[in-house]
């Protein structure tokens, strides 16, 4: 018996085109709408580019490790597809932060890459979110697979604000904020910052449109690999 | 190399790389929603009886 190929909705389509157009916006903005720096002059350009990915990174990485933590409370094999699409796309988003920001270096500090602390503790989360599809290949059952990647997510999450204040306790390459949600304010030009806010938007809604496909394929797998398993049983019987 | 790049190919490299990264990614998940359908074409329904059981 063929099993009928299950459509992508209307409203995952939907939010494709909203969030492609949102990110051909926010590509405008930065590209075209936004003055140029005092100091960077056009390069302020790739810090659209580099930011929003880098925040979005911390969201993957957020949504990643609560769906970890919700599968080894609950177990439910649905937290373990959401951790495992959320760290894929956490994977995406924080290799794209370390290319953005060796992009945006190179031009700005005369240098691609330096152990500063924030740069190594990014490359700490890429390392470790790479090292949970590592973990994921070499482990069998699924349930301690689950449990093994909730707790490397888990540490991931930990060392999040440690890498969100290290460009404030370790004064080396990386710039300092421009928007310190520790209580330190915005010291950025008001029109920057609606372009920056916007390109995160437009990240953030990229990220959640691949998640929720990557999710959907995620829970085809598993019916599928459920099928295959009861189908087993079946035969294991009959024999 | 890079000694000779202006500051608009270092921007235009800066949004390239998230253009081909949201696009590869996307090419990886539909090749692989559609390699999971053909599996899925091939598998045969475990709740639905084989023939020869049917017709017992």
């Amino acid at each position: 018996m063929k099993h009928a190929t299950p459509r992508r909705p209307g409203w995952l389509n939907l939010l494709g085109v909203v969030a492609v157009s949102a990110l051909a916006i926010g590509a405008y903005l930065g590209l075209v709408a936004s003055p140029a720096d005092v100091n960077q002059g056009e390069l302020i350009r790739v810090m659209y580019a580099h930011v929003s990915v880098a925040w979005v990174s911390f969201l993957a990485v957020g949504v990643a490790a609560f769906a970890g933590i919700a599968y080894l409370w609950r177990g439910a094999p649905r937290f373990d597809v959401i951790s495992v699409a959320a760290s894929e796309a956490a994977l995406l988003y924080g290799t794209l932060t370390i290319l953005g920001g060796m992009t945006y270096s190179k031009p700005t500090l005369n240098t691609f890459w330096t152990w500063d602390a924030k740069l190594t503790l990014t490359a700490l989360m890429v390392a470790l979110l790479a090292g949970v599809f590592i973990v994921r290949g070499l482990i069998d059952e699924p349930q301690r697979r689950g449990r093994v990647s909730a707790v490397i997510l888990i540490v991931v999450l930990a060392s999040l604000p440690l890498n969100y204040l290290a460009a404030e306790w370790f004064r080396t390459l990386h710039p300092a904020k421009s928007i310190d949600l520790t209580g330190g304010g915005v010291t950025m030009d008001a029109v920057m910052l609606r372009v920056l806010l916007f390109n995160v938007v437009a990240a953030a809604l990229v990220f959640l449109w691949l998640l929720l496909q990557r999710v959907r394929i995620g829970m085809r797998e598993a019916e599928l690999d459920d099928r295959s398993a009861a189908r087993g049983r079946s035969e294991a019987i009959h024999v | 190399m890079f000694d000779a790049w202006g500051p608009w190919a270092w921007v235009a490299a800066a949004w390239l790389e998230l253009v081909l990264a949201y696009g590869g990614y996307l090419v990886y998940l539909r090749a692989r929603a559609a390699r999971l359908e053909r599996e899925a074409e091939r598998q045969p329904e475990a709740d639905q009886p084989e023939p020869e059981e049917a017709e017992r």
